[in-house]
């Protein structure tokens, strides 16, 4: 579903990402991990066409997200790090407008909002205007735009942060569900606890690069049987000696 | 299924709808208040260019009037098609490729050229407003003072409509251009483009003060011609101002085929210069947006510390944390080249121009007009220090908005925060006005008492200015909004902005103007000027400056001291 060939995207002289080379398949839940400036929102802006890749290329579902982004886009949906709202619309409008972007028809739009704010709870306040939500808020209405049109891989930086222990349950059980109905997870978060437990794999990036990639018992095995991802990932990435 | 561009201006229909709305949650008084002063700056306007228009049309100036008034024209359309090139320009830079909505959009499907035509929508409605609400008084007086048809007017309005569109458009082509070719930071080629193009300006300027100055020593008839003759280049007929000029001539004349044919003009070569950006934005805008968003890495280390130690080595006396809040306001003011640019251009172009006083030898003539322009170049110091402070000072609390819980978990009062801003403002501001006001005195051969008053006056200024923008911004603050623009044009901006003018307006009448206008009437004596109206207009000065410094800022340090973020 994703594939990344040789990606490399330089910031002037610095190279944030270095010859990564990554295939995530229909119905896995990647987790991204890696420390501060590894490049873990490089990777994901250019997955979903904000970077432009310098070297490499990465397709989605087969489009590549240079030549075909269009094509690409409707298959994918971002979750970034800061959500993104109108502040003069309500929630319930900014669902409306992104379902339409997506060409939901209106049973289908109508029918999509009303089960995700079910789900997500965005009842009580989906028809305030967006500039008096708070950050965890807005982070449900964004959660909710993502899967209005079904995406076939969903890509999301930092997913957990700001929101509440329900809802956050609530979206580890989504993310799943997307899994479990074909769909791909491709997910970069610090919480390693997160990655631990919802992840079929695991990359970490360091410095630009991929230094690791695998299930969790491979990981393992290559940290030379470490036993929590906490210290596999300190190991991984040479900061064990920073504890 | 609609279209995204279609789906994108029905959502922002939407976000105008509930603004609008939602003003009634917003205090009568406020709305009350922008309202008077929308219309005071209005008919200021108004009444300012229908006088300067009837002045024209009075016999002395027959058998010119037609050539001057069609000039002035030419000339103001070209300055507002300049003017807002760039403004579009420089504003269509953040909104194709530095704001949020732009990345939300480009993860989804929507076609590049259709997110440029709608950001490009968007930045012509935004950077055209204003200018469109400055220029409609000129436009209006021009009609009455030649006693236009009613239908002069709804054309007119068509005029303008037709002929902002063509800068918008070129300003959009210009932004993806650079954005895609140039490899510097887009924002500060399209500014250095803006200074050029000011700069050429002022030296155009220069040339026509110039002219405007042997004009005076000859005839009448020779002086207009002198300075028609610089500015002729305003009337050529390639040029999309002269069309509107033309267009706006014809319509007050009652001739419409003409009129008509030439909004025509502007109209089809605005649609066709669209098409082309549209065109370009589906090869250059992807590619620019992601090169824009993959700069970096070369600008952002710090080479040197050393000018900060100094300046923390010179506040020796003041205490450490107002120190170190100076000092973070200087460090962040001058790492921001769009920040101190702007500054620099204007009290820049103040500075080329003053050291050009000795060229019009207004230092060797005659006694009133080196006082004319002594008393002109304080209001001008001024005048320009006053936008400064408005643009700059006033949203600075404002703009600790997003980092308030970095000040806030600090051992540090708020007063101290607000008093930090105030000096930092008051110490920067007085450098460099009282720097220019020195020049001018000099270049002018001002007297030591003169120059003695000019200090006074400004280091009055720039306390009042800075009391009134520090004090105003806690008043007032905006602190969820990160872009200084949009929080200068906001109600605390809009106030200050005008109780400053009138501030410098008074200051200026009672500290300068005594002395300068006593010795261009020669009416008073001396020792009439020293022992009575001078220490007077200084007296009463002094007490409006300590008004404009002291109550905004109480004001502010009570609003300040309750701000929950």
């Amino acid at each position: 579903m994703i594939s990344v060939e040789h990606l490399t995207k330089r910031f002037g002289t610095k190279v944030a990402v270095d010859d990564l080379t990554l295939h995530v398949p229909a119905g896995e839940l990647f987790a991204f991990l890696g420390p501060n400036g590894a490049g873990k929102t490089t990777t994901i802006k250019t997955l979903v066409g904000l970077l432009r890749p310098d070297a490499g290329r990465v397709l989605i579902a087969g489009h590549d997200i240079v030549r075909e982004p269009i094509a690409a886009k409707a298959v994918i949906s971002y979750i970034p790090d800061l959500p993104y709202l109108y502040d003069k619309l309500t929630g319930r409008e900014f669902l409306e407008f992104v379902g339409r972007m997506y060409g939901l028809d209106p049973a289908r739009r109508a029918e999509k909002i009303e089960r995700l704010t079910e789900r997500l709870e965005l009842g009580e306040f989906l028809d305030d205007l967006c500039e008096q939500y708070s950050h965890g808020m807005k982070q449900r209405v964004v959660i909710a735009a993502s899967l209005l049109h079904d995406p076939k891989a969903l890509i999301v930086d930092e997913p957990m942060v700001g929101l509440d222990p329900k809802t956050a349950r609530v979206v580890k059980d989504i993310f799943r569900e997307l899994v479990q109905d074909s769909a791909t997870v491709f997910m970069s978060t610090h919480t390693l606890s997160v990655a631990e437990e919802l992840a079929d794999r695991i990359g970490i990036i360091d410095r630009g690069r991929l230094v690791a990639v695998g299930t969790l018992d491979e990981l393992k095995e290559q940290a030379g049987g470490r036993r929590g991802l906490e210290e596999m990932f300190l190991k991984i990435t040479g900061r064990e000696e920073g504890r | 299924m609609t279209s995204p561009l279609n789906l994108l201006i029905r959502l922002r229909l939407r976000c105008a709808r509930h603004a609008v709305s939602d003003l009634r949650h917003h205090s009568v008084l406020k709305i009350v208040v922008i309202t008077v002063m929308a219309s005071g700056i209005w008919a200021f306007l108004y009444i300012m260019f229908r006088d300067g228009l009837s002045y024209l049309n009075r016999e002395m100036f027959t058998g010119f009037k037609e050539v001057v008034v069609s000039v002035i024209l030419s000339l103001f359309f070209f300055t507002l098609m300049v003017l807002l090139f760039f403004s579009n320009a420089i504003i269509a830079y953040g909104s194709l490729f530095r704001s949020q909505e732009t990345a939300f959009l480009f993860a989804r499907p929507v076609p590049d050229w259709q997110l440029y035509l709608y950001k490009l929508g968007e930045t012509l409605l935004f950077s055209s407003w204003a200018f469109l609400f400055l220029a409609l008084p000129m436009i209006v007086a021009y009609g009455v003072t030649q006693r236009a048809p009613w239908h002069y007017y709804p054309g007119a309005a068509v005029v303008f409509g037709a002929f902002a569109l063509l800068p918008a458009v070129w300003g959009g082509i210009a932004t993806l251009l650079v954005a895609r070719i140039v490899s510097g930071s887009p924002r500060r080629v399209l500014a250095t483009m803006a200074g050029v193009a000011l700069f050429g300006a002022s030296i155009w300027w220069l040339g026509i003060l110039q002219a405007f100055n042997e004009g005076m020593r000859s005839s009448g008839e020779m002086w207009i011609q002198s300075v028609i003759g610089h500015l002729r280049m305003t009337e050529n007929p390639l040029l999309p101002s002269r069309w509107a000029a033309a267009a706006v001539r014809d319509l007050a004349a009652g001739a419409l085929g003409r009129a008509w044919r030439n909004t025509w003009l502007l109209l089809t070569n605005g649609l066709f210069f669209g098409m082309v950006g549209a065109y370009a934005a589906r090869w250059l805008y992807a590619t620019g947006y992601q090169r824009v968003q993959g700069r970096g890495g070369r600008h952002g280390r710090v080479r040197t510390n050393l000018p900060y130690r100094i300046l923390e080595r010179l506040l020796f006396g003041v205490n450490t944390q107002m120190r170190l809040l100076l000092v973070k306001d200087v460090k962040t003011f001058l790492r921001d080249p769009a920040q101190w640019s702007q500054g620099l251009l204007f009290f820049g172009l103040l500075a080329v121009y003053f050291s050009n006083l000795r060229n019009f030898s207004y230092n060797i003539g005659s006694l009133f007009w080196s006082n004319f322009i002594s008393l002109m170049n304080i209001c001008a110091t001024s005048l320009t220090l006053s936008t400064f402070t408005c643009r700059f000072i006033f949203p600075l609390l404002s703009l600790e908005g997003r980092r308030f819980w970095i000040l806030g978990l600090l051992p540090l009062s708020r007063r101290k925060l607000m008093y930090g801003k105030f000096w930092f403002a008051l110490m920067g501001s007085f450098v460099i006005s009282e720097g220019l006001m020195i020049l001018s005195d000099v270049m002018l051969q001002v007297p030591p008492e003169g120059m003695l008053l000019h200090a006074g006056t400004v280091l009055m200024l720039c306390s009042g200015l800075s009391g009134l923008a520090v004090g105003l911004g806690a008043v007032y603050p905006n602190l969820r909004e990160d872009n200084p623009a949009k929080i200068v044009s906001g109600f605390g901006g809009t106030l200050n902005l005008v109780l400053s003018m009138l501030y410098v307006a008074m200051t200026v009448a009672l500290a300068a103007a005594p002395y300068h206008v006593s010795r261009m009437t020669d009416r008073l004596t001396h020792a009439e000027m020293m022992g009575r109206y001078i220490p007077g207009g200084l007296m009463l000065a002094l007490g409006v400056s300590m008004a404009a410094t002291f109550i905004p800022l109480w004001l502010g340090e009570r609003a300040f001291a309750r701000i929950e973020s």
